[in-house]
């Protein structure tokens, strides 16, 4: 927990101070799980801002403060998902689906100097990006909230609403998906030199992610 | 195969932990908490509108129940004639000359009933 269940009990009481210090608590954690999930920077804030709307609206709901952030991330994952239908109703296009020259045009565009590091960070992103652009958006949200966000069984669970045996088929049968289209697109990523770099970087991130259920 | 499998996983892994580094979270703006204010007074406004309105709205329908009940149990004037006396005496005091004949079987026929009548 980010704050204390107390400051959560007074924000649930009705308090704007503790409801203040809720927010800024989680606010980049927040800002962070929507910037995966929705994969549009200009619009992260203004998805993060309706999770904590819908937070402030909902917090007498909420039964106790021991099970606030499963149910901040169940509010935060249902506005992301809110954000991508809408977004698929207006039919708007993404930077995955833009050519290569728009893109290299927008980038341009952007005058980000990337550092060796940044620009290795950033085809890391790019790649996988693109890779989960490869199954539907049901798997990718799902997967990144497992594999990426790290969630546990039990917190998917109680965002998805169903029992464990159904989800482990669903992220069992996402992962293939992905897999499938790892494997089609492994030469690019080695010659990118990105998966011995990825080796690297997820052994110094302690190990695997996703392992702990 | 298999092997081939469980390295493309080992690597798919390993790959997810990299994009997981290289995904910063991005800083809110300054604008993030005043932005916010705005938006959930600007939902409580509309909240607040119609609370008003249905509020209202249940007290109208309220009103219009209790009128509807009034006017079931006040008592009305124009109802319906209840008749306190008996055939007979409505028949002997109501002297037309129509209904003569009736009075005349009638005290024929139960001469007790028409001589209390009368």
């Amino acid at each position: 927990m980010l704050v204390d269940f107390e400051i959560v009990r007074k924000a649930q009481a009705g308090d704007a101070g503790a409801f203040n210090e809720v927010v800024t608590a989680y606010r980049r954690r927040i800002m962070g799980t929507v910037a995966r999930m929705i994969n549009r920077p200009e619009d992260v804030e203004d998805v993060a801002q309706e999770v904590f709307l819908r937070l402030y609206y909902s917090m007498d709901q909420l039964r106790s403060p021991e099970v606030f952030e499963p149910w901040l991330y169940r509010l935060t994952v249902n506005a992301s998902l809110d954000y991508l239908r809408k977004r698929r109703r207006r039919g708007e296009s993404r930077m995955a689906d833009l050519s290569e020259q728009q893109v290299l045009m927008a980038d341009a565009a952007a005058g980000t100097r990337f550092s060796e590091e940044e620009s290795q960070r950033a085809k890391t992103r790019e790649f996988v990006e693109s890779l989960l652009s490869e199954v539907s958006e049901g798997d990718r949200v799902l997967l990144t909230l497992k594999e990426v966000e790290g969630l546990s069984l039990k917190e998917l669970q109680s965002i998805y609403d169903v029992n464990e045996s159904a989800l482990k088929v669903r992220l069992f049968r996402a992962r293939q998906r992905v897999l499938k289209a790892f494997e089609k697109s492994k030469d690019a990523a080695a010659k990118a030199g990105l998966l011995g770099k990825a080796k690297a970087a997820g052994q110094a991130g302690g190990g695997e992610v996703g392992d702990e259920d | 195969m298999a092997r081939d499998q469980r390295n493309s996983e080992r690597e798919l892994d390993s790959l997810l932990a990299a994009y997981r580094d290289a995904c910063q979270a991005p800083e809110a703006t300054p604008e993030f908490m005043p932005a916010l204010w705005a938006r959930i007074d600007a939902r409580q406004s509309s909240f607040g509108f119609l609370k008003r309105w249905t509020e209202g709205f249940i007290a109208a329908a309220a009103a219009a129940c209790l009128m509807a009940v009034l006017m079931q149990v006040a008592p009305e004037d124009n109802k319906a004639v209840v008749y306190q006396s008996t055939y007979l005496e409505a028949l002997t005091q109501d002297s037309t000359p129509e209904n003569s004949i009736f009075v005349d079987v009638a005290a024929v026929a139960y001469p007790d009933q028409y001589d209390s009548a009368h």
